[in-house]
C-alpha cells in the first residue's frame, strides 16, 4: 500500500488507519455489505475470455443467470433524524402498497427476458451447427481436391 | 512553411484531437500553413469542418508533417510515404493484452502499432512524446533523441457555461464520485465500481458514481461493467456516455471527488481537467499519471477495493486534508497555465529543422 498526498508519502500516517477501517468493513455481512456473487458466474469472469468468440460464449452463459429480477424487500436508505425516519416509513408503505403491481410487472418482464435469452442460445446453437456442417463439407472438398492432385501427379 | 498534422482519428473530447487543434492554432499564429488530415470515416461529424480528408494530403520536401501515433492505422503509411520532413508524436500505445477478449480487432491494431514503433521512430526526422513515461518506453526500444513536450491543456472548454440539465440532475445532496475517460479495459473501471460498492453500501448510501466517457470503444468491456453494477445491486452507478464540452464542465461542477483507477495512461488529461475544476483528485500511481499530477492531489498504489473506498471517504470527510489537496492542485494548475507552449514548440521544432530555426528563431533582444 502506498498513499501520496500533495507530493508527500503519507502511507505511514494514513495507511494504517485506512487498512484498519477497511478490515472492519470487510467483516460486515448480509445486506450491510455489497452482494457476493460467485467468481465463476460473476461479471468479472468475462476477463477470462481470450477472444471475441470466447467472450460471447461466456457472456451468454452469464446472461442465463441474470435474465430475471426479483422483487424481494430491500433496504431503503434513510437519513438520520425525524424527517429521515418519516420519509423511510412513507417509502416502505408505498413499497408495500405497490408490491402486487410490481410482482405482476416483474413476472411479465422476466418471462420476456427469459425468452430472449433462450432465443440467443438457440441462435448460437444453430450457428454452431451450421458452422460445423460447413466445416465438414469443406474438409470433404479439400480431401477430394488432394486426391485429384495425387491422381494428376505422374 | 507548411506544417501539417496527420491523425488516425479525430474526435470531440479526445485528448490527441484537442492537442492537434491547439498545435494548429500555434502554427497558424506563426504564419505557417497548417491543416489536420484524417480519414473522414474516423472523424466525429461535429469536427468535419476542422479537418481535411487524408486522401487530400500531399507534401513537398520543404514541408513538415507531424503524425500523432497511438495505434496502427493507414494514416501511418501515408505519413511514412510523405516527401516532407517527418516528426512523430508518440501518445503511447495501450498494451494489447488489455483488449484481448474484449476486442480482437483493436488488440491486433495495438499489437501491430507497438511492433512497428521502433522502425517508425528510426525512419523519421524527429520524435517527441507527451510524457517522460512515453519517452522511457521509446528509450527502452533503443530510440534516441526523444524529446518530451507535455500534452497541451486548454481550459477554454471547461470554462463554458455548464449544461444546465446535468447540473439540475446531479447537483443534489448525494456525494458524486466522478470518473472521466473512454470506457476501455486499461482504465480498470471495475476497480472503481467495486470500491464504490463498498462506499455506497457500508459508508455512505447517499452517493453516486458518475462514469463519463464514450462507451463505444470497447462495447464488450462496457457490457461487463454494466453486468458488474447489476451484480452489486448499484443503481447509483451512472454510465453517462460521451459528454459535450458543456456537459463535461457540468460533470466537473457537480463532482465532489474525481477518482482514476487506470492502470495504463500515457498522460491522462482528465486529471488536469479535474484539478482545474477544483475537484479533489485520487489517481493510481501508474503510467504517465504521476507526471500529470506532478505532486498534486492523491496518488495511490496497492490498495484493494475496500481500502480505496475508505480513502475516498477520508478525502470526502476530512476538511483539512481536502484543503491540503486542493492547495496542491491549485499550485499545479498555476504552473500549467503559465506554460508558454508556443516558445517550447518553437525550440522543439528548431532542434530538428534548421530552415525553421532560420525563419522563426529567437528574435534579437529577446530572451
Amino acid at each position: 500500500m502506498k498513499i501520496i498526498i500533495a507530493g508527500q508519502d503519507c502511507t505511514k500516517e494514513l495507511g494504517g488507519e485506512i487498512w484498519q477501517k477497511a478490515a472492519e468493513l470487510k467483516k460486515m455481512t448480509g445486506r450491510a455489505a455489497p452482494p457476493k456473487v460467485s467468481a465463476e458466474i460473476g461479471a468479472l469472469a468475462l476477463h477470462k475470455a481470450v477472444s471475441d468468440a470466447d467472450y460471447l460464449s461466456h457472456f451468454v452463459r452469464l446472461l442465463r443467470y441474470r435474465d430475471a429480477f426479483d422483487t424481494y424487500d430491500f433496504d431503503i436508505p434513510r437519513k438520520p433524524g425525524m424527517v429521515g425516519s418519516l420519509m423511510a416509513r412513507i417509502k416502505k408503505a408505498l413499497w408495500k402498497l405497490l408490491r402486487y403491481q410490481h410482482d405482476r410487472i416483474a413476472f411479465r418482464q422476466n418471462l420476456i427476458n427469459g425468452l430472449f435469452t433462450s432465443a440467443v442460445e438457440f441462435e448460437m446453437a444453430e450457428r454452431k451447427r451450421t458452422d460445423d456442417e460447413l466445416a465438414g463439407r469443406l474438409d470433404k472438398i479439400e480431401a477430394l481436391l488432394d486426391a485429384l492432385k495425387e491422381k494428376e501427379t505422374p | 512553411m507548411n506544417i501539417h498534422q496527420i491523425l488516425a482519428g479525430f474526435a470531440d473530447g479526445d485528448a490527441i484531437s484537442g492537442e492537434a487543434i491547439q498545435l494548429r492554432k500555434i502554427l497558424r499564429s506563426w504564419g505557417c500553413a497548417s491543416d489536420i488530415f484524417c480519414d473522414l470515416a474516423r472523424v466525429s461529424p461535429s469536427l468535419y469542418d476542422e479537418c481535411r480528408p487524408l486522401s487530400e494530403y500531399s507534401a513537398t520536401a520543404d514541408d513538415v508533417c507531424l503524425h500523432h501515433y497511438g495505434i496502427n492505422s493507414p494514416s501511418t503509411d501515408i505519413f511514412l510515404a510523405s516527401a516532407s520532413k517527418k516528426i512523430i508524436i508518440y501518445h503511447n500505445i495501450t498494451p494489447a493484452e488489455y483488449f484481448d477478449g474484449f476486442d480482437d480487432t483493436v488488440a491486433e491494431q495495438l499489437r501491430a502499432g507497438r511492433k512497428r514503433l521502433r522502425d517508425i521512430c528510426r525512419y523519421v526526422d524527429g520524435v517527441w512524446t507527451v510524457s517522460r513515461f512515453n519517452a522511457s518506453e521509446l528509450k527502452a526500444l533503443g530510440v534516441e533523441n526523444v524529446h518530451v513536450f507535455p500534452l497541451l491543456f486548454s481550459s477554454r472548454t471547461l470554462e463554458m457555461t455548464p449544461e444546465p440539465l446535468i447540473i439540475r440532475k446531479f447537483a443534489d445532496k448525494l456525494k458524486n464520485i466522478l470518473f472521466v475517460g473512454r470506457i476501455v479495459p486499461n482504465k480498470r473501471i471495475e476497480d472503481l465500481i467495486l470500491a464504490f460498492a463498498w462506499f455506497n453500501k457500508t459508508i455512505n448510501p447517499f452517493s453516486r458514481l458518475l462514469l463519463v466517457g464514450s462507451n463505444r470503444s470497447a462495447p464488450r468491456y462496457y457490457a461487463m461493467l454494466r453486468m458488474l453494477a447489476g451484480d452489486l445491486d448499484l443503481p447509483n452507478v451512472c454510465f453517462e456516455g460521451f459528454a459535450s464540452p458543456a456537459g463535461l464542465a457540468a460533470y466537473y461542477r457537480v463532482a465532489d471527488i474525481y477518482v482514476c483507477p487506470s492502470i495504463h495512461e500515457g498522460y491522462c488529461l482528465p486529471l488536469v481537467e479535474a484539478m482545474h475544476s477544483a475537484v479533489p483528485v485520487i489517481a493510481r500511481e501508474a503510467g504517465g499519471m504521476p507526471e500529470a499530477m506532478a505532486g498534486a492531489g492523491v496518488m495511490y498504489s496497492g490498495l484493494d477495493e475496500v481500502e480505496l473506498a475508505e480513502l475516498i471517504n477520508r478525502v470526502l470527510t476530512d476538511h483539512e486534508l481536502a484543503v491540503k489537496i486542493l492547495d496542491s492542485q491549485r499550485a499545479r494548475m498555476k504552473t500549467l497555465l503559465t506554460r508558454k507552449p508556443d516558445e517550447e514548440l518553437k525550440q522543439l521544432l528548431a532542434a530538428w529543422l534548421p530552415s525553421f530555426a532560420r525563419h522563426n528563431g529567437p528574435r534579437e533582444g529577446g530572451k
